[in-house]
């Protein structure tokens, strides 16, 4: 069966295909959220942030949205989260490609920022997190 | 009524552009006839008939169109205007990102 023709997918794809990041992770690469079974630290959050499209005067849309992929790499040392961010970017940033029916024309790094988490309250009894969020431009073959 | 650009079909020398921006302007040579008979603060007189111009312009995604290249044009859809037409001027731009961009401008004889 073919994969569905969505960055996302492809994003999971370079992701579980790469043995330095799953070395990390440990496949823990999600979509939108984390699971609240199963996501320990460290682990890849991919989310988007927005998309849009070309239209012509003809019918509308051209093809080839263009998407926001927020990447998010988690972990509870801030050394270890900078590691996995830089994987991230390597097997991403300039790295088009094929995935099944999910065609990336264009995916570029467009911003990155380091922050972290400290649970609060009910959360308290979690350990600190850091973050490396980084936003790739995605333009892809829908 | 107001009108939705929505629907405009392009078309040069039998291709079909993918356009996103058509502009018709139509020019018509007037000559200024007033004369000394005309009344004082009265307008100025003129006379038409004479060489007039059709050109389109357009924005579109796609390749560079070779200058000098002659064809059929025909705007269909909410803008009906047809004539056989010849590249003026043509450009294309591609940027970090973006999609490959073209304009031309058409003289309709």
């Amino acid at each position: 069966m073919s994969h569905p023709a969505t960055p996302e997918i492809f994003v999971n794809h370079r992701l579980n295909s790469d043995p330095d990041i799953v070395a990390l992770t440990g496949y823990r690469h999600y979509a939108i959220f984390v699971p609240k079974v199963g996501g320990e630290l460290p682990f890849v959050v991919y989310a988007r942030k927005n998309s849009s499209g070309e239209d012509n005067l003809q019918r509308g849309p051209v093809g080839l949205p263009q998407t926001h992929l927020q990447i998010s790499s988690w972990s509870e040392d801030p050394e270890e989260a900078r590691r996995l961010g830089d994987l991230v970017r390597k097997v991403l940033d300039g790295r088009p490609g094929v995935v099944g029916d999910a065609t990336i024309v264009d995916i570029r790094l467009v911003s990155e920022a380091d922050d972290f988490v400290e649970p609060q309250g009910a959360g308290a009894q979690l350990p600190l997190a850091y973050e490396v969020r980084q936003l790739y431009q995605v333009r892809w073959q829908q | 009524m107001a009108v939705s650009s929505q629907g405009l079909t392009f078309t040069f020398g039998g291709t079909t552009l993918s356009v996103t921006n058509v502009s018709v302007n139509e020019t018509q040579d007037l000559i200024d006839a007033t004369d000394l008979g005309v009344a004082q603060n009265s307008r100025r007189i003129y006379v038409g008939g004479f060489a007039s111009d059709a050109e389109v312009t357009i924005e579109y995604f796609g390749d560079l169109l070779t200058s000098g290249t002659s064809g059929a044009l025909v705007i269909a859809g909410p803008i009906a205007y047809t004539g056989t037409a010849t590249i003026s001027s043509s450009s294309v731009s591609a940027s970090v990102g973006d999609l490959v961009r073209g304009s031309a401008t058409f003289r309709v004889v």
